[in-house]
């Protein structure tokens, strides 16, 4: 996409056109419509859309996104320095935490209780400002743009952050519309969602009726919605049976083949193995190690597996 | 905008699939306006005496307690019955009645009333036509009506009860100074003739003065006009109806605090509302639509409760709510009034740290300021202290604004202080709550 691009068009159809289009993916392509400053002889051209050859779309190309489906060079996350201390904590949460994560990647985010895990989803997510650092997030400064990079991505809390006496279908309704879908995208999205879940059949159902698995595959569905860049996953298959693991994990798989970036935090080091591609060992707000299985086990020969080599790089001693 | 709409519709359909919430928030608030309007009825009725009863012992049966008998039945505020089972209520009998809450109070006559009031009477005037003072009067103990209480009587009725014998007294007291007055006058008149004539006084078979006494002496010569300092075509008295509708109404508007503020807690607790920060959408906006959502249930219980008092009251023998010419200015003052209510909700949603917090702290900052508010107890009847600090209620500034409405017959230009207070009450409260909401720990 080139830095500026300058349309021509003098029907005041397709200007019109041409200026919803370009106006209603603003907030998607993090693009900057200006409006023009030449009159038109046209009345409708004057009031409600500018002359199509005055409409300017320009990017910095920092703040390039681009289609989810190609493959980019750019990083969907980057981290550096990143510091935060509660108020009151003699600790700090996070310590000088660098990380960047490429598009399509399945990024694992391991730690003890206490290691910083949720700390750092809080803020890479937006939800909490750090003291020190900075978070690009598909190029977009987080910490400066909080509100448009939370269009480009998607939260799985750890805990199921639904409303229990709407059914699933009202659910993911009203998410899909705060993450401003309408209309026919809306119900395809959610229809989408349900299928995901494996609940296309009791989408009426109130989520107080579901069992834990099938809350769960909702809680995931609920942050997928709007088809986000980068997916954060605070350990999404806590407390289910096997059968709604596989399922949201095949879930997973299939995101990464559609380029979607994940990170993902949980303690269950086999889920680890199977679906990330890299990962990073958090300890006391520092990442003590980080890359991909292979390569950390590779560093670690005398680790049978990535639970010893786990233990060994955390210690054995408990966290409460 | 449309993330707004969308937060509205969420909160109304969890709303309306909790039903039993959902009918206590508008089944609560009428119950109490019905209850307690028919409790207090009488109390503000315009016509009605005070529901206080008690007993009459005449142990005199003289001319004097049959004077104070007579004034004491007469009267329309309070009621003496002197008789019980056909027969005349005795001490005994008054105060087993006492006892046992079938009445409130007994007064008794004590024998010999009649003849301590005659010869009292008679030294008084007698001293009174001879230009002595009372001050020369030989002290002795003046004969005493006892009047006895039930110990739960509150010291408005016991004033109305002994304002009454005091009533009654002077009636009989008048009466009979006249009387003696007469004889008095008479005597000395022929007295003085005879000093004046030198002992050779003519005999005068006809009476000097006339026979005083009768009801001319309880003939008022000043009356008393009560006026309303309100529209003249507007003269309304603050019935059990037109205090508690509004009033009530307002208090069970504030309670919408509970679930309101549980509902936040709620979210915040379960994760809900972390998700929702992390989405592009702003915090204003899911306030906001969580407060608009409430702020219409407020709106809507109002109505109803307004819709008890215009139909249902009337079905139950009390008067109708009256609206008067007022019926939007009403409307405003219940907005305001709910976004005080749903502000005030918000902000406890946000600073309290448990449900069972805010499960405590909400009904009892109403009650409390509802009492302060004079929803209870009418300001003007507070301790001057109670007064001042009832002016921080914004209970009070509503409940005052309905008043002014409703029967002082104020308009919107009348009550824009009261507007401005419980808007500004609003503006604070969503203020600091989204301020805590954004310095929060997720």
């Amino acid at each position: 996409m080139p830095k500026n691009a300058s349309v021509m068009a003098r029907e005041p159809a397709i200007r019109i056109y041409l200026w919803m289009v370009l106006a209603a993916h603003r907030p998607i392509i993090g693009l900057t419509v200006h409006r023009p400053r030449v009159k038109s002889r046209c009345l409708i051209g004057r009031f409600i859309c500018p002359p199509i050859q005055a409409v300017v779309v320009s990017a910095a190309p920092s703040q390039l996104v681009f289609n989810s489906s190609e493959p980019s060079s750019v990083p969907v996350l980057r981290v550096s320095g990143l510091t935060h201390v509660y108020p009151g904590a003699t600790e700090p949460a996070l310590q000088a935490m660098d990380l960047t994560v490429a598009n399509g990647e399945i990024f694992g985010l391991l730690g003890p209780n206490g290691a910083g895990k949720t700390t750092a989803i809080s803020v890479m997510s937006t939800l909490l400002r750090p003291l020190g650092g900075q978070v690009q997030i598909c190029g977009l400064d987080a910490l400066r743009h909080p509100r448009r990079v939370r269009q480009h991505i998607g939260v799985v809390p750890q805990r199921i952050a639904l409303f229990e006496t709407l059914s699933a279908t009202e659910n993911l309704t009203y998410f899909g519309r705060l993450y401003g879908l309408r209309g026919d995208a809306l119900k395809a999205a959610v229809r989408s969602g349900l299928q995901v879940a494996g609940l296309a059949e009791r989408g009426d159902l109130a989520l107080s009726t579901f069992s834990g698995g099938m809350k769960r595959r909702i809680n995931l569905a609920a942050g997928i919605l709007h088809h986000p860049r980068l997916l954060f996953l605070d350990e999404p298959t806590v407390g289910i049976d096997a059968q709604s693991r596989n399922r949201i994990l095949e879930n997973l798989i299939q995101l990464k083949e559609e380029g979607v970036t994940i990170i993902y935090t949980t303690h269950y080091m086999e889920e680890v193995q199977r679906i990330c591609s890299r990962l990073a060992i958090l300890d006391q707000g520092r990442i003590i190690a980080l890359g991909d299985t292979g390569q950390l086990m590779r560093q670690h020969p005398d680790c049978a597996d990535l639970g010893d080599l786990y233990l060994k790089l955390t210690g054995r001693q408990l966290r409460d | 905008m449309l993330k707004w709409v969308a937060t509205i519709h969420k909160e109304w359909l969890l709303l309306i699939r909790d039903r039993t919430g959902l009918l206590l928030l508008f089944l609560m608030p009428a119950a109490l306006v019905v209850v307690i309007t028919l409790v207090q009825d009488n109390v503000l009725r315009q016509t009605g005496g005070l529901r206080i009863r008690g007993a009459l012992v005449d142990a005199d049966g003289g001319a004097a307690a049959q004077v104070l008998v007579h004034a004491l039945e007469a009267n329309e505020t309070v009621t003496f019955r002197r008789v019980w089972d056909g027969r005349a209520v005795d001490t005994q009998k008054a105060a087993d009645m006492v006892a046992q809450g079938e009445l409130q109070f007994y007064a008794a006559i004590p024998a010999g009333l009649t003849a301590a009031v005659a010869e009292r009477v008679r030294a008084r005037m007698e001293r009174l036509v001879a230009g002595e003072s009372e001050a020369a009067a030989p002290g002795s103990d003046l004969p005493e009506v006892a009047v006895h209480f039930d110990p739960t009587v509150q010291s408005i009725y016991r004033t109305a009860v002994n304002g009454v014998l005091h009533q009654a007294l002077a009636v009989m007291q008048a009466e009979y100074s006249m009387k003696y007055l007469g004889d008095s006058l008479e005597r000395h008149l022929r007295e003085r003739v005879a000093a004046l004539a030198g002992g050779f006084a003519p005999q005068i078979t006809e009476q000097l003065v006339p026979t005083l006494g009768g009801d001319i002496m309880q003939a008022p010569v000043v009356c008393i006009s009560v006026q309303s300092t309100g529209s003249a075509k507007f003269e309304r008295l603050p019935t059990a109806v037109q205090q508690n509708v509004p009033a009530w109404a307002l208090f069970g508007m504030f309670f919408i605090v509970v679930p309101l503020s549980g509902s936040l807690i709620r979210e915040r607790r379960e994760g809900i509302l972390a998700r929702l920060l992390v989405m592009p959408v702003s915090r204003t906006a899911l306030i906001l639509g969580k407060l608009t959502a409430y702020a219409g249930v407020c709106m809507i219980q109002f109505l109803c409760i307004v819709l008890v008092g215009k139909w249902l009251l009337p079905l139950l023998g009390t008067d109708a709510f009256v609206i008067g010419g007022h019926a939007w200015e009403m409307l405003v003052v219940a907005l305001c009034s709910a976004l005080a209510a749903t502000g005030y909700g918000i902000l406890l949603g946000v600073v309290a740290r448990t449900n069972e917090q805010a499960a405590v702290l909400g009904p009892v900052s109403i009650v409390i300021a509802a009492a302060l508010g004079g929803i209870m107890v009418p300001v003007f009847a507070m301790p001057h202290a109670m007064q001042v600090i009832s002016q921080a209620s914004p209970l009070a500034w509503a409940h005052d604004a309905f008043m002014t409405l409703l029967v002082r017959d104020g308009g919107l230009s009348a009550v824009w202080g009261q507007l401005t207070l419980l808007l500004l009450f609003f503006g604070a409260a969503l203020g600091v709550s989204l301020l805590v909401l954004s310095k929060r720990r997720w």
